[in-house]
């Protein structure tokens, strides 16, 4: 019993430190977009809000944010539909050439961005004509990201006991319903991971996005552009410390709310 | 026990004539579509423009083998030495990710009773800002004058900043593991969690202690998050050259920022296609090369 | 949270497939969906191809002024990789490159000439920035108008270096290891290490003076703290301390100065470097009017008086510097004259050789 409490903390002091590590560098952008100077240096200036004032005032930025969003939210809903049924096909069926699939889909992650970027335009514009917009910038993104859902996915649902699945099949379940009643509940967490991770993959991507985007710019785009120019930088350092807040205020309200609703209640899945 | 899944013939596709894997086909099919449709484009050009030469802008379709000779002589000492460095520098980054992940993924899916979910987007909020803004705060911290070195200096430790903590390999490596810790710890979160906690009493029950029983069913189940944390960080670190180029001081150059000139200012895409080439293949023969060390040491789990 | 009602509807099969695939899909195509297909007509504004800062209105108040709207501006973060797109098929009426880039643009043919009587402000121009090479085509046809030019030399922190006379060779004093930056890009950094070598010609320097320039680099590398790939990285630097000098352009003075940094810009003995950037016309622009108003615009005085003082830059046209008074230009490191001023200083030029000038700085960076 005693060794094992001892484990128990040894492992928590890690979580703590883990989660320092992660998250003291971008904690320090919000104390830097408060700052009057332009260059991210210690020591610390001043206070200002002007970095949010120019953001308000920045259009391209407010932009580019938007694009990113729209981009990311869609590459990581379809990259995460077709990753789930890939992962499935994967797992579930003994399908032939199963290593050279596996292969062909891991693809994208070994061909350098570049030749992928580069290529897809040529391809786009000279052969099929197509207009470059947020849409080809998303098609490229949903090729990088399918591997990652996939992979993702297979690791949650590879060795599942399959008897779960036949106990509901053999009850009558057509093969959809028991995957939908048995498998899709356990393949959540997974779920949730490939959503965040394709967004995240997608929202930070430069080289295809420059390759691929029509005359809407996403935010990787508009940050690289402004390196030239460090005065705008301070903006992008204030847009990144809102997305930063908001997204903890959401957090943190999001468990305040299960905590009041399903107080005492089952909520072992998740 | 089977750590594999063992493939098992069901009721189901016994009584159907139809093979079941058809289904299975259907389903992996649309994926299929999109990467053979946006990647047999790229990569034939890729593998033919690197049996070409190129002169200006005129790429000349003379077949010749110059551009993978080259990796063999005295003048191609450059990439051989940057190939090298890549993988290198990867390989380190990839160990270090995991390794820090692994425990990290481990508390989530062992110690977290509830709000898992929570967790899992906890993991994911620092990355929802640019990632050049966490180079800037990376310098912040390791730079002159910054938070470790104003630190120490404010506890009287140093009077002078320390100069090794930023613009070499180990902070290439720290960089690294952070930006990419969220793809290494989930998916190692996700087979972790699915573990049946009954396995984990039978051990128990029979006697095994927390370690013997760690490497004898937790660890082997959780190999295929482990796996594919492995590769999601192995394989795009090789081709990266952001990171090196701006915490890695002036050894920071990596194959990626030769591809990238060689297809731009070198007016050498013939060579580019070449290097990238051998990239590839060079990333494929270690992925392979690691997941057949898996394979046997998973057999041999087996055997225990 | 919606997540954990999504989850709770799951597990008590309140919810169908079609739930649940209409969750995942229809949220993201709806967002992608959503307003992104701009109206792309015919007659839409004028395709400006640039760093994102420089489609600011400032730069063309003439053009915001006629039409009432903006030029449209897909933003590049890398001349070379705006190339690689416009030779990818990517439609634009103009893009920005700089002199250094003009024989690539040129060779890779995806520019045309400027008809220069449309341009009202064209003959108020500095010869010297009109007639650089590569502007003109064979056939004499001109192909680049000049905009916008800065100076690259050594930016350095007086308060901590110890200078005796300003020279090229001030980044290689050892005393400064570890505390000084060069830029990565190689045709800025193997011509600099050419004048130092006294190349003849550092821009097109023979085998045994490129040699002898990579040897001057090799030896300088210890004393690098980084190679600077953007200026914003060496302000950082040098506003924290880390580093006492780099190579830079004037616009940085202006910036670092802004911020209460003591920084002096050196004028070599040997020569100051310039740059020139400007504008180019692209084969199959479509809205060919609207360009040439851009470009008009942007070569205007009033336009120039805004970029010397905001920006920091100086302005191809000569009527800009009469609208500007001493102090400002003495701040930003820019002549009262500028005609005489290139004559001086040492403006660089495309490099012919690229190929062979990057690998030696590869090199040099990986030890090779």
């Amino acid at each position: 019993m005693e060794t094992l409490r001892k484990h128990c903390t040894l492992l928590s002091l890690f979580a703590v430190l883990y989660l320092a590590f992660l998250y003291v560098p971008v904690l320090l952008l919000p104390l830097f977009s408060f700052n009057d100077n332009i260059y991210v240096t210690l020591p610390l200036k001043g206070f200002t809000l002007k970095w949010y004032e120019n953001l308000l005032a920045n259009s391209s930025l407010q932009a580019a944010i938007w694009a990113s969003i729209k981009v990311g939210v869609g590459v990581a809903s379809i990259s995460t539909v077709l990753g789930l049924m890939a992962a499935r096909a994967m797992t579930r069926y003994r399908l032939p050439f199963r290593r050279s699939i596996y292969a062909l889909i891991m693809l994208p992650l070994v061909i350098p961005y570049m030749v992928i970027g580069v290529s897809s335009l040529v391809i786009l514009r000279r052969a099929l004509d197509v207009d470059l917009s947020l849409w080809t910038v998303g098609l490229s993104h949903v090729l990088i990201t399918v591997p990652l859902s996939m992979l993702v996915l297979m690791a949650r649902m590879e060795g599942f006991d399959r008897s779960l699945e036949e106990a509901s099949r053999d009850l009558g379940d057509s093969a959809w319903t028991s995957f939908r009643r048995v498998t899709l509940p356990l393949v959540m967490p997974g779920i949730v991971s490939s959503l965040l991770l394709c967004f995240i993959t997608s929202f930070d991507e430069y080289l295809l996005a420059f390759f691929l985007a029509g005359s809407e710019t996403t935010l990787p785009i508009f940050i690289f552009g402004s390196l030239r120019f460090p005065a705008k930088i301070p903006d992008v350092l204030a847009l990144g410390s809102l997305i930063l807040m908001v997204s903890i205020v959401l957090v943190v309200f999001a468990e305040w709310l299960r905590r009041r609703g399903v107080a005492g209640s089952d909520s072992s899945v998740i | 026990m089977t750590l594999q899944a063992a493939p098992t013939t069901t009721a189901a596709s016994l009584q159907t004539a139809r093979p079941e894997w058809l289904d299975g086909l259907w389903l992996i099919v649309p994926t299929l579509l999109i990467v053979v449709g946006m990647m047999v484009a790229p990569l034939a050009g890729i593998v033919l423009v690197s049996f070409w030469s190129q002169t200006g802008f005129d790429i000349q379709r003379d077949w010749n083998l110059d551009n993978y000779r080259i990796l063999f002589t005295a003048e191609g000492a450059l990439y051989r030495i940057l190939i090298l460095k890549s993988l290198w520098m990867s390989l380190t980054a990839t160990i270090a990710v995991v390794l820090l992940a692994y425990p990290m993924a481990y508390f989530m899916a062992f110690r977290i009773e509830r709000a898992k979910l929570i967790w899992i987007i906890l993991l994911t909020v620092p990355f929802w800002t640019s990632y050049l803004l966490r180079i800037f705060a990376w310098k912040v911290i390791l730079g002159f004058n910054g938070v470790i070195n104003s630190g120490l200096k404010f506890i009287g430790v140093i009077d002078k900043p320390l100069e090794f903590l930023l613009y070499n390999p180990a902070s290439v490596t720290i960089t690294l593991a952070h930006a990419w810790a969220a793809y290494a710890v989930l998916p190692i979160y996700v087979s972790l969690e699915k573990i049946d906690r009954s396995y984990l009493e039978a051990a128990t029950d029979l006697g095994d202690s927390k370690w013997k029983r760690f490497w004898r069913i937790t660890f082997p189940l959780s190999l295929p998050g482990t796996i594919a944390a492995t590769l999601l960080v192995f394989i795009p670190t090789v081709g990266d050259y952001i990171t090196p180029t701006l915490v890695g001081g002036t050894s920071g150059i990596m194959i990626g920022n030769s591809i990238v000139t060689q297809f731009g200012k070198a007016n050498n895409a013939p060579l580019g296609a070449a290097l990238s080439c051998v990239m590839m293949l060079a990333i494929t023969l270690a992925v392979c090369a690691f997941l057949a060390v898996i394979g046997r040491k998973r057999l041999k789990a087996a055997d225990i | 949270m919606e997540a954990q009602e999504f989850l709770s509807a799951m597990k008590s099969g309140r919810m169908s497939r079609r739930d649940i695939l209409q969750m995942l899909t229809a949220a993201g195509l709806t967002m992608t969906m959503m307003p992104v297909g701009r109206a792309k007509a015919a007659d839409g504004e004028v395709i400006y191809f640039t760093w994102d800062s420089y489609n600011d209105p400032g730069f063309h108040p003439g053009y915001t002024s006629k039409y009432n709207a903006e030029p449209e501006g897909p933003a590049f973060g890398d001349a070379e990789e705006a190339l690689t797109k416009v030779r990818g098929g990517f439609v634009v009426d103009l893009v920005h490159p700089c002199n250094l880039d003009l024989k690539r643009w040129g060779d890779a043919g995806v520019i045309q000439p400027i008809d220069t009587s449309r341009l009202s402000n064209w003959g108020n121009l500095f010869p010297g920035l009109t007639k650089l090479p590569y502007a003109q085509d064979a056939n004499g046809g001109q192909m680049f108008v000049p905009v916008d030019w800065g100076n690259t030399s050594i930016l350095y922190r007086p308060d901590l270096v110890d200078v005796k006379e300003e020279s090229w060779n001030m980044l290689w004093d050892e005393r400064y290891t570890g505390q000084i930056s060069m830029s990565a890009d190689a045709t800025e950094a193997v011509p600099i290490a050419g004048i130092v070598v006294g190349a003849k010609d550092p821009f097109n320097m023979t085998d045994d003076e490129l040699a002898k320039a990579k040897a001057l680099l090799v030896k300088q590398k210890p004393l690098v703290r980084f190679y600077w790939d953007s200026n914003a990285a060496v302000e950082q630097a040098l506003a924290s301390g880390e580093l006492v000098m780099a190579t830079g352009w004037n616009s940085s003075v202006v910036t670092l100065n802004g911020q209460g940094v003591n920084i002096k810009y050196a004028n070599p003995k040997e020569g100051i470097m310039s740059y020139c950037c400007g504008l180019v016309l692209t084969k199959d622009a479509p809205h060919l009017d609207k360009a040439y108003d851009l470009i008009d615009a942007m070569i205007a005085p009033e336009a120039g008086k805004w970029l010397i003082e905001v920006m920091g830059y100086g302005h191809s046209n000569a009527k800009s510097f009469d609208l500007v008074d001493d102090k400002t230009l003495a701040e930003r490191g820019l002549p009262r004259d500028p005609g005489a001023f290139f004559s001086k200083g040492i403006i660089q030029q495309p490099i012919m050789d690229t190929e062979r000038v990057q690998k030696v700085f590869e090199e040099v960076k990986a030890g090779a």
